[in-house]
């Protein structure tokens, strides 16, 4: 077994290379284990409103096994890189093609039986703990059905055995395609950059801006996520391209100033000019991973932090009773307070909101215009409130003029101008009300208004529509469990026919499983890019340091200090790390603007709440950035160090 | 005052310090400004550990080494560093030159280390490859050369900074007999014009354009002999009746 001692000497010798591979195939492996034995062994299978989460996880899952495709190859491409070096020794001395496949093929074999087996050891260990996990998320307390899917742990194998076959097959067909005067000189050449591909640049502006203008533009949100798709494709494409062109400018022009020959700039700059297409490729590809975890994570943390202000959007109050006026409102609302008396529960906060009308409208200018097509994007839901009503519903004494109004939104936001268009007629805003103990089911995706007039002006322009009544009840003492199950169903089964009875209770538990999926599924994604992320910036850091290495000898030789060569490598890093974190951060911007809207049709929660989380996510994400990038760049130092650079200390 | 004294020198590089370990015993000697030596020795004699030490890429185990009033051995890491840039010009046996900067940017490294302002140099760097026909290749990149071309480079680089002293290990190993020629007639001149040069070289003919040549045996000064006022083909007569004196 020849062949196969030289593979395990060069896996020794590669090791700071394929230890991070292996941890990252392993961790990997885990986490496609642990998504697809909750797939097949169907946890959720009895549980309502968990079918979203079984459709999420599916996705998620498809998600991660790309992510695990894509990175695998890139990974191994660096690694190949580093071991075919070796091996064009060994070619020189006389081994094979058929030979040097075969040490590669055993290398590789081996890597896949060890991070399969420790990654589905790992799966199985934490598969039960993340079952735990997402079931509190989704704070369901019945006993978890939890089982081991042999089926699952078989699939991850072949999955696998697929991948590694399709690395094996590239690997084998790049030796047979390399002569080996290419194996020792496939680093050495300095990327020709004689002149600015103008052309190029602005094609990729324009593919990198057509993405973003994409994002902003969209607003029917029927359209949202095929557009939100293409915006993808187009930015990722546009990132390359823009990373590729912009170092070559920014290079050219860093080369022709003056300050080119400081130490500080010139080994920098000549060094990135060397590989100026493989760095730049990096480069965007770190961009887009950080941009992927930014939006996974910030999508995420938004949610989590809306959750509570989805439910309360929901739920102004914690029973909600909704009836029309005429005939049954009395009957119902006062039957749900008996009902409450019956079976012990004590109610509190009624309130009572009556709608006499609701139109929903498109603005032109200060002209709103009725619109019937309820999918158009820009809507205005106005909700017309008869004002006798309003001061019979809230005990207060207002009057109105003719032709005037009250109005009242959400969260206070000053929609409407002083003097406004609505079917035809002129109104003047008497004023805002502010202090409204808010009561109403508003329209996601569009600006709510309610809007307060006089009885003879809704009779005649709203006069067909009906009226409908909202109750709401907070609930003070919840009584026993089955007292407050028995109150639930007493309502409701009197609702029906009537009205409605919904109970924030029951909307919770569902709410509750849908976004503790969610949230379990974007952590889950969020921590697979972040690994991700840190995982190609260490290659790229690992595969410069070692190009870079003999340079650095050679420099400090001629007189390099060794702290001089710290800075510069530190310098080079800095600058690197910078560009993919500033784009990310440009990038976000513009999805943001796109998933905003998006959140704000699923919940009308608030935005600033969303900048604020979004902010802050940028930041920690700036810092974990930061971190990540001093690290790698040890590791770049370290390796340019290995002891070669002339620090002997002893005599 | 010498250029350079070397005194009771001796390294090893193992720990255990038995007399056979060493690799250099006890060297001694001098050399005077504007001098050019030569050393010669069979293959693993010592040559190239010599060359280290005197170039602050090692330390003595024992001994010291002064170039001018500096002490060589004392120095840290960054003082060696600071010390390399300021005082010396290298010229190795693989050409050391780096892929990523132009032949232009190699030359001009010593430079843009010593923090001086490149634009004084404009004319020596045109001075320098003119002398050694560099002129054409100045925008290539090293690995568009040929090996011969290489080595002028390096040679232009350790010539660029007027270093105190050049230390040149085998400087023709790589080249053919004109080429060398070629190069050994570029040092001679500069060594005529008052440069100090240290040389190591198996080449006979490559001692004989060296004013001085010292033979290393078993890691001690074995002979040395002087040119005086011989020409270059009668001192390489008398070189290689010494070299076969040293292989009895
Ligand atoms: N880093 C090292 N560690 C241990 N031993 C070394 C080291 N470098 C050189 N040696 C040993 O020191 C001795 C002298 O080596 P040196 O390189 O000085 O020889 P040299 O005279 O330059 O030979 P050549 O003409 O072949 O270049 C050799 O026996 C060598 O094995
Ligand atoms: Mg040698």
């Amino acid at each position: 077994m020849f062949l196969s001692k030289i593979a395990r000497n060069n896996i020794k010798a590669n090791k700071n290379m394929i230890i991070p591979f292996f941890i990252a195939g392993s961790l990997l492996t885990a986490f496609n284990f642990i998504l697809l034995n909750m797939i097949e062994s169907n946890s959720f299978k009895n549980i309502v409103s968990a079918d979203v989460v079984t459709i999420f996880l599916k996705y998620s899952f498809g998600i991660i096994l790309a992510i695990t495709v894509v990175f695998m190859f890139y990974a191994d491409n660096y690694l190949s890189q580093s071991r075919n070096r070796e091996l064009s020794l060994y070619s020189m001395l006389g081994m094979n093609k058929r030979q040097i496949t075969g040490v590669i093929t055993i290398e590789e074999i081996l890597t896949y039986i060890a991070t399969q087996v420790v990654g589905i050891f790992l799966g199985i260990g934490f598969s039960k703990l993340s079952s735990m996990l997402l079931f509190k998320m989704m704070s369901i307390d019945m006993k978890m059905n939890y089982r081991l899917s042999f089926k699952a742990i078989l699939e991850i194998i072949a999955i696998f055995a697929i991948i590694y076959l399709f690395i094996i097959l590239r690997n084998s067909i790049k030796i047979y395609r390399l002569n080996l005067q290419e194996f020792f000189n496939s680093t050495s050449k300095t990327e020709n950059i004689k002149k600015i591909p103008w052309i190029r640049g602005i094609i990729s502006f324009i593919i990198l801006f057509t993405g973003y203008i994409l994002a902003l533009m969209t607003k029917n949100p029927q359209k949202m996520l095929p557009v939100f798709l293409l915006a993808v494709g187009l930015v990722i494409v546009g990132i390359f391209m823009t990373f590729s062109f912009g170092s070559i400018v920014v290079l050219k022009f860093l080369k022709g100033r003056k300050s080119y020959y400081k130490i500080k700039n010139f080994v920098m700059i000549s060094g990135l000019t060397h590989r100026l297409r493989r760095s730049s490729v990096s480069l965007a590809t770190i961009c887009l991973l950080c941009t992927a975890t930014l939006v996974t994570v910030s999508v995420t943390a938004c949610l989590f932090a809306g959750r509570n202000q989805i439910l309360e959007e929901a739920y102004p109050r914690e029973v909600m009773v909704h009836s029309d006026r005429e005939s049954k409102k009395e009957n119902l609302s006062g039957y749900v307070e008996s009902s409450a008396k019956k079976h012990d529960i004590k109610l509190k906060d009624h309130a009572r909101l009556s709608i006499d009308a609701s139109i929903s409208a498109k603005k032109d200018e200060n002209n709103f215009k009725e619109i019937s097509n309820p999918a158009a994007s820009d809507l205005y839901q106005f909700n017309i409130i008869n004002i006798d009503n309003y001061n019979k519903d809230n005990g207060t004494n207002l009057k109105l003029s003719s032709n005037k109004v009250y109005y009242y939104t959400r969260n206070n936001d000053e929609v409407l101008d002083k003097k406004f268009k609505l079917k035809n007629n002129e109104w003047t805003v008497e004023k805002q009300i502010k202090d409204n103990n808010f009561l109403a089911n508003s329209q996601p995706g569009k600006t709510n208004i309610y809007l307060v007039m006089n009885s003879k002006e809704e009779k005649k322009y709203f006069k067909d529509k009906d009226t409908f009544v909202y109750d709401g009840f907070n609930i003070k003492d919840t009584g026993s469990k089955k007292q407050f199950q028995n109150f639930m169903d007493d309502s409701a089964s009197h609702a029906a026919g009537n009205g409605f009875v919904s109970f924030a209770h029951n909307e919770y538990v569902a709410l509750n499983i849908v976004m503790g999926g969610f949230l379990f599924l974007g952590g889950l994604l969020a921590i697979v890019f972040m690994l991700i992320t840190a995982l190609v910036m260490y290659y790229r850091q690992l595969a410069e340091g070692l190009s870079d290495r003999d340079d650095y000898i050679v420099m400090n030789e001629i007189g390099m200090g060794v702290s001089q060569v710290k800075k510069i490598v530190q310098r080079q890093v800095n600058w690197t790390s910078a560009a993919p974190l500033i784009f990310s951060a440009v990038n976000l911007l513009f999805a943001f603007t796109l998933l905003n809207r998006l959140l704000q049709y699923i919940t009308p929660a608030n935005p600033h709440l969303f900048i604020e989380v979004t902010l802050i996510t940028l930041l920690v994400f700036a810092v974990v950035y930061a971190v990540l990038s001093f690290l790698t760049g040890r590791v770049y130092f370290s390796l340019i160090k290995n002891n070669k650079l002339n620090d002997r200390r002893e005599g | 005052m010498s250029k350079l004294e070397i005194k009771s020198v001796s390294k090893t590089y193992g720990k255990v310090e038995n007399q056979s370990s060493y690799v250099l015993k006890n060297i001694n000697f001098t050399v005077e400004e504007g001098e050019y030596i030569s050393i010669m020795g069979e293959s693993g004699s010592g040559k190239t550990t010599l060359l280290n030490l005197l170039a602050t890429l090692d330390k003595p185990t024992k001994g010291s080494i002064q170039l001018g009033d500096q002490s060589v051995d004392q120095m840290n890491d960054s003082q060696s560093a600071d010390f390399r840039r300021d005082n010396l010009g290298f010229i190795f046996q693989k050409f050391n030159l780096l892929n990523i900067f132009t032949c232009r940017d190699n030359i001009l490294l010593p430079i843009v280390l010593a923090k001086k302002n490149v634009e004084d140099y404009t004319a020596k760097l045109n001075d320098l490859s003119r002398k050694l026909g560099l002129e054409d290749l100045l925008e290539k990149y090293p690995y568009q050369l040929s090996g011969g071309q290489q080595q002028r480079v390096a040679a232009a680089r350790a010539l660029i900074n007027s270093p105190e002293l050049i230390l040149a290990d085998e400087p023709t190993g790589a080249l053919d007999s004109s080429t060398s020629e070629k190069l050994l007639d570029i040092l001679q001149d500069f060594n005529n014009s008052g440069q100090t040069i240290l040389m190591v070289t198996h080449s006979a003919i490559a001692a004989s354009h060296s004013n001085r040549v010292l033979f290393i045996k078993d890691g001690t000064i074995f002979n040395q002999i002087y040119r005086g006022d011989m020409s270059n083909e009668e001192f390489y007569t008398k070189i290689v009746e010494a070299s076969t004196l040293l292989n009895e």
